[in-house]
């Protein structure tokens, strides 16, 4: 099924940004939305004790901050894979890259439901086969949607998912320098 | 029969199987660590196991045992191929290859008997250190040896690594174990206090710059190109990036101390030069991934290719995540807790040990005379093994950080303090049982990996070592 | 630039030399300059070199590894300032051989645990830590109460010390080994843990 709708994709004649307002534009929302309402009203467990609530105001910060923090990625993303092509796949567009994000992506964004109930042992649970998935349609979306033979897909795959990781982690980075400046949860520093 | 015209190979092939054997005690150690986590009864009151002398054990197994004896055995093996010459003095090579595994083996046997001089990854007693520091002159002497009597006039990139490996390390051990004995066992350390700490993050950072990363270069910058049968892609950037990083990595151990009571201008200078460090580390991946480029069908058919190319992502993610964490705002967090941990084990599972076994997949059917690996699948099977494995384990040890860090510091409405330390120590137990699982994951595939050299080996026909002639060196490259 | 290099890669001593001088120059600035940092080397007005019981009790403490858990360097952070009280200086660290600041947090930070439990709630806690800390996860020293103090390199333990300028008498190092011979390992320990933190 995961294949045959990578090759429906490659096949269409979708234009980048039919593909983004028509579809990831949506999909983008569901994380930060969700992330409001798990924030503001059920607050961030952490494991044992009570969770941390947030504020009305610090939520909705946190959620327009997030959710352009996605978009950029978005783009970003898009635009390297774009730049990873000329040595991986020659053939590949703009358009293409744009493909391979949204596919990629796909997944994570719904997985985003998860924010609904913050708990960091929860989004390990749910969110490690998501990324599971994310890896795998990576390699899988690659050589058909950037019009590239299987092996050079791989390499390219490879370098993908270190760049997305390293984008992951530098998330994870920018968040704890937010919390130590005073956004998020209260932090005696 | 002419022995000069012949590579020797004996010391190394020794030291392949001592780096299996350092990989499944060492591993073994660490997965038993991990379960006296989460079931403390598994100290079972016996002070050898306790998790306090169970620890150095394990790291030491690690870095030196294993991390040590794959990198002196790559070290003998490419700096003939690159130098088109016989080591110098080959029974020199075999005391090295002897010593340091006898060398290590006390070592790590006496900190299971509580000798120690606790300051991390330089826990070995001075009787130990002597001798180490012994045997490591010897490697010196015989690598040094074999490039000064060498056939082929430029010292080919592998070789500067494992030479940065060799000099600085040695400067890092004699000063940051200078120490005066008070009996035959044990000694008090020069330095006091802060000094002490500065003097152990200078050689403990460093022990992570020049032992687990300048020395796996140097295997990686002669593995790779001969795996993926091209050239290295930027013979300039490979000379840039290697001076950059001798340069920078020395000074960023005191990122280790940010907050404590050393002067405040030793982290600032660490934290800038840890972002540097970025830089020379970046444009080495660059480098590897170019050179990787156009040797396309190889993941499909080198098996211990996928391994390298994996590597080089947790090396790329790795010394990220390192400059990153040595940002205060950041460390403030992370210092103390997992995220740490799980960031030395992306970078020691997932970069070096990656590295060493797609080396060593590559290796082991040359020097046995086989023609291919027993079984290919039992490689991807390893592969998979230790991928899902490191995730794991650097997933949950993430997720435990972060909350450890958070809980730590976090304050609530009335000014008290939210979490005590029993819930902070209470919430890392589920991912505590995940790291369990990712490590056990990881050791699975380092015994069936053991398995599949050790048919191999069964499988081959020669005598070993198998002798390979020298070739002869092109006109325009003599010395 | 090339060019030069194209001479230090085909000569291995100036490949040795040039590797060794530039990997030096970050170690020296931050090594040599701070050995004559007063700051660094100066005691805090309290700071008193360990008794010999206590000197015994730090190296128990070394050999059975508790700093691989416990760190014993408070940070000057609000909230680990409430948790574990007064930020560490190094002025009460100059009689530390080696250093103990540790690097992970298994268990609390003892920088400060001096004073704050009394020697029997150590000598049950040290015994089996989940008769007094039910969810604990720290091993038990039961060994610690049944094994006497090893007395005998005590006098050159001491009398080293103070040739490294810890303000040791004659006396107390003449009066040591009978000090503490016949003390079991847990009353080292103790003695040990009920100063940490006082020297501020």
């Amino acid at each position: 099924m995961i294949q045959k709708s990578i090759k429906y994709l490659a096949d269409s004649q979708y234009s980048p940004a039919q593909l983004f307002f028509g579809f990831s534009f949506w999909l983008i929302l569901i994380p930060p939305v969700s992330a409001f309402f798990g924030m503001h009203y059920h607050g961030w467990s952490l494991g044992i004790g009570d969770p941390i609530l947030l504020s009305l105001t610090e939520s909705i910060a946190i959620a327009i901050f997030y959710f352009l923090a996605l978009i950029a990625g978005f783009f970003i993303t898009a635009l390297t894979i774009k730049w990873m092509s000329t040595v991986y796949a020659p053939k590949a567009t703009l358009k293409d890259a744009f493909a391979v994000v949204t596919v990629v992506t796909t997944p994570i964004m719904l997985g985003g439901i998860a924010h609904l109930y913050p708990s960091i042992l929860f989004h390990v649970i749910v969110l490690s086969p998501i990324f599971a998935l994310s890896g795998y349609l990576i390699f899988a979306s690659i050589p058909v949607l950037l019009k590239t033979d299987y092996d050079r897909g791989i390499f390219m795959g490879c370098s993908l998912f270190g760049f997305i990781s390293t984008a992951g982690i530098s998330l994870l980075g920018i968040s704890a320098i937010a919390w130590v400046h005073g956004i998020g949860p209260n932090l005696g520093v | 029969m002419n022995k000069d015209i012949y590579y020797t190979d004996s010391a190394t092939v020794f030291l392949i199987f001592c780096t299996m054997i350092w990989a499944i005690i060492g591993m073994s150690a660490g997965a038993y660590l991990a379960s006296e986590l989460v079931m403390p009864w598994l100290n079972f009151d016996i002070a050898e196991i306790t998790f306090g002398r169970l620890r150095p054990f394990h790291t030491n197994a690690v870095i030196f045992g294993f991390g040590g004896s794959a990198l002196i055995a790559t070290a003998f093996y490419s700096v003939q191929r690159t130098c088109h010459v016989r080591l110098f003095s080959p029974k020199l090579a075999w005391v090295v290859a002897i010593g340091w595994q006898i060398g290590v083996a006390v070592g790590v046997a006496s900190l299971l008997m509580g000798y120690t001089s606790t300051k991390e990854y330089a826990e070995f007693e001075w009787p130990v250190d002597v001798a180490v520091a012994i045997v490591w002159v010897s490697f010196g002497i015989v690598f040094f040896g074999t490039l000064a009597t060498r056939k082929i006039r430029p010292i080919y990139v592998s070789n500067w690594f494992y030479g940065a490996l060799i000099i600085v390390i040695a400067m890092l051990h004699i000063v940051n174990n200078l120490a005066i004995p008070y009996s035959w066992t044990q000694a008090y350390p020069v330095y006091e206090g802060a000094q002490d700490a500065i003097v152990q993050w200078w050689y403990g950072h460093n022990a992570v710059g020049f032992f687990l990363t300048a020395g796996f270069l140097g295997m990686f910058y002669y593995t790779l190109p001969k795996q993926a049968g091209r050239p290295v892609w930027s013979y300039r950037l490979s000379v840039i990036a290697f001076w950059a990083f001798v340069y920078t990595y020395i000074w960023v151990g005191p990122h280790h101390l940010h907050y404590t009571s050393i002067p405040d201008w030793l982290m600032t200078v660490a934290l800038v030069m840890s972002i540097i460090l970025i830089l020379p580390s970046w444009a080495t991946m660059l480098n590897a991934v170019m050179t990787m480029s156009g040797a396309w069908d190889k993941l499909r058919t080198d098996p211990g290719m996928k391994f390298v190319v994996v590597s080089m992502i947790f090396y790329a993610l790795s010394t990220f995540e390192g400059p990153m964490l040595a940002i205060k705002s950041v460390n403030v967090i992370s210092h103390y807790t997992d995220w740490t941990v799980g960031h030395v084990h992306s970078g020691a599972l997932g970069w070096n040990a990656f590295v060493t076994f797609g080396t060593i997949y590559f290796l082991v059917p040359k020097l046995v005379g086989a023609t291919g690996l027993y079984s290919k699948r039992l490689a991807n099977i390893h592969f998979w093994l230790a991928l899902m494995g490191v995730l794991v384990y650097i997933v949950a040890l993430w997720a435990s950080g972060v909350a450890q860090g958070i809980m730590n510091l976090a304050i609530d409405d009335y000014g008290q303090l939210s979490y005590s330390f029993v819930d902070i120590m209470l919430t890392t137990i589920p991912y505590h049982w995940m790291r369990l699982a990712g490590g056990l994951m990881f050791l699975s595939g380092a015994l069936l990996m053991t398995y599949n050299l050790y048919r191999t080996y069964a499988m081959s026909k020669h005598n070993l070592p198998v002798l390979v002639k020298i070739p002869k060196v092109h006109p325009g490259n003599e010395i | 630039m090339l060019k030069l290099h194209r001479t230090i890669e085909s000569n291995s001593a100036l490949l040795m030399f040039g590797i060794l001088i530039v990997s030096m120059i970050g170690g020296f600035v931050q090594i040599v300059p701070n050995l004559f940092d007063e700051s660094l080397h100066k005691g805090t007005e309290n700071v008193k070199p360990y008794t010999a019981l206590q000197l015994t009790g730090r190296d128990i403490y070394i050999r059975e590894g508790c700093v691989g858990c416990h760190s014993q360097q408070i940070r000057p952070l609000v909230a680990e300032v409430m948790r574990y009280g007064q930020a560490s200086v190094a002025g009460e660290h100059i009689y530390d051989r080696p250093f103990l600041w540790g690097s992970k947090r298994t268990g609390p930070d003892l920088g400060r645990v001096g004073g704050k439990y009394s020697d029997k709630w150590h000598e049950l806690h040290l015994t089996n830590p989940r008769s007094v800390v039910p969810a604990s996860i720290m091993p038990a020293y039961p060994w610690l109460a049944k094994n006497k103090v090893d007395a005998k390199d005590i006098t050159a333990k001491l009398e080293l010390l103070k040739w490294y300028g810890h303000p040791y008498t004659d006396a107390e190092i003449e009066q040591a080994e009978q000090a503490i011979s016949g003390k079991t390992e847990l009353e080292a320990v103790i003695a040990y843990l009920q100063v940490l933190g006082t020297f501020r």
